[in-house]
């Protein structure tokens, strides 16, 4: 499983350029802006979400999707690994967007006066969307397996919208009062279970693969 | 003699093909070239011993184990060089170590390197900015750096110039030269069979027409050749196949010393490999 990983991460450095430099225009962007962090959040997401899709595509186009099993790996194996890279990614987000608060709050007490202490509010509105980053890959990843690079990124983006169109609409019929530890834990939970869930169905997916 | 692959009536069937079932064995310590036309069943056979593909009927031995319920186990002692390079192209040689190297449990670094050199592979290049002849050898490398037993390529010729290829074959008997180890490569490239291959088995349309030793088949077969009056008093059942030319005929014959027997004063020279593959595909 690590060969397999390696393959991934690899990858991602050969794109690292890429993505520094779509990361370091919002970055600036959004210290120019606001003194905010909302840029490096929606930055993270961004990657987390979508640059966990391109390896699927490469795999595709290199036939390293036709020959892989010809190495001793097993079908659960290459589908954990892939996982494990969406999950190696969503750490380096989560790292990125904790250093970007680091930074933002260090920039406030040196330049900006009054200084506002951190809260945990303001720490969950910062870091809580980031949770999105697994549940987009949980969402992506079984279609991608199903359907190929192709045709899987269209379906991702159609059940995204689906879903995102239900979650609002769960949220306006109920009505009730929203708090910070009510959208983490349920967050954080729907990540964890989906998780789970998707990796399972992609196995099954990837097992039952006609060859 | 122990046998590195066993095919048991192995088949497949796909919507527009089939390969017929097939039962034939590779011996240990030899090399066994595929040869037949473009979609024959070469790479089907091939991907069947890798279980890349799934059989659709009879089974696999490979090195004494199922390819199908052992095929983890199997994997780590052989080896698979595709006709086209499977690794990123942004990726360099050391990079590929670095993921091959956790795939296999025998993985010799020094080898690998060792290789690369021999073969004058950067190791800091990107893929991309490699010919087709280096992204070969460095599938080949790939290939002997983790103690395989079973080589199996799939045109490993193709598209490389005869340096190189009297280098693979250089390296592919270097290999046999261990007796528990056997190589079996599809080549349209019939010369290098001709060189390096023990055995060959002709694939056409499906079907394993035949399954030699190469030294036997090169002594029996002969192509006669005789002028179309001529043709007429030759029993169909004593050729294989005929070519028409405006002056003339050849005939594919099995025995060339029988037939030369019957036919006394016949004209008749060596077959060679591209011939036998072209007169059993004029069939």
């Amino acid at each position: 499983m690590i060969g397999l990983l390696y393959k991934d991460v690899i990858y991602m450095k050969k794109m690292w350029k890429t993505v520094l430099l779509f990361s370091v225009f919002f970055i600036v962007f959004s210290f120019v802006q606001s003194n905010t962090i909302s840029a490096i959040s929606f930055i993270s997401i961004m990657i987390g979400g979508n640059f966990s899709m391109l390896p699927f595509s490469y795999d595709n186009y290199s036939k390293w999707n036709e020959y892989q099993y010809a190495f001793p790996v097993s079908k659960k194996t290459v589908v954990c690994s892939r996982y494990l890279f969406g999950l190696v990614l969503f750490g380096i987000c989560l790292l990125l967007n904790v250093v970007g608060l680091l930074l933002v709050q260090i920039e406030i007490l040196l330049f900006t006066r009054p200084y506002a202490p951190i809260t945990i509010q303001y720490v969950s509105a910062e870091i809580l969307p980031l949770f999105f980053i697994p549940i987009m890959q949980a969402i992506s990843f079984p279609l991608m397996y199903r359907f190929g690079a192709e045709k899987g990124r269209s379906y991702v983006i159609c059940a995204i919208a689906v879903i995102i169109a239900i979650v609002i609409s769960v949220i306006r019929i109920w009505g009730g009062e929203i708090t910070y530890s009510s959208v983490l834990i349920t967050l954080v939970g729907v990540a964890v279970v989906m998780y789970v869930l998707s990796m399972l169905l992609s196995i099954c997916i990837e097992k039952k693969k006609v060859q | 003699m122990k046998n590195s692959i066993v095919w048991n009536n192995a088949e497949k069937k796909f919507d527009l093909f089939h390969l017929q079932p097939v039962t034939m064995n590779l011996e240990q310590g030899s090399i066994m070239g595929l040869i037949g036309e473009n979609g024959s069943g070469k790479t089907t056979l091939i991907k069947l011993v890798l279980n890349l593909i799934s059989l659709s009927g009879g089974n696999i031995e490979v090195l004494g184990m199922d390819s199908v319920t052992k095929q983890n186990e199997i994997k780590q002692k052989i080896a698979f060089v595709p006709d086209e390079t499977i690794f990123y192209e942004m990726f360099t040689a050391k990079e590929v170590n670095k993921i091959i190297s956790k795939l296999y449990v025998n993985w010799q670094e020094n080898v690998f390197f060792d290789y690369l050199q021999k073969f004058e592979i950067p190791v800091n290049k990107n893929i991309k900015s490699f010919s087709m002849g280096m992204k070969k050898k460095l599938a080949i490398a790939c290939a002997l750096s983790h103690k395989a037993e079973l080589l199996l390529l799939d045109e490993p010729m193709n598209g490389l110039d005869p340096v190189a290829r009297q280098q693979m074959r250089d390296i592919l008997q270097e290999f046999v030269e261990i007796e528990s180890h056997s190589v079996l490569l599809s080549s349209h490239i019939t010369e290098d069979l001709e060189k390096i291959a023990d055995y060959i088995t002709l694939i056409e349309k499906g079907n394993v027409i035949l399954s030699k030793n190469k030294e036997e088949l090169l002594e029996n077969y002969g192509v006669a050749s005789f002028s179309k009056e001529d043709l007429k008093e030759i029993d169909v059942k004593d050729y294989v196949s005929v070519k028409q030319y405006a002056f003339g005929c050849k005939v594919l014959v099995q025995n060339k010393k029988m037939f030369l027997r019957k036919y006394d004063g016949a004209v008749m020279d060596n077959a060679s490999l591209e011939d036998i593959m072209v007169f059993y595909h004029e069939r």
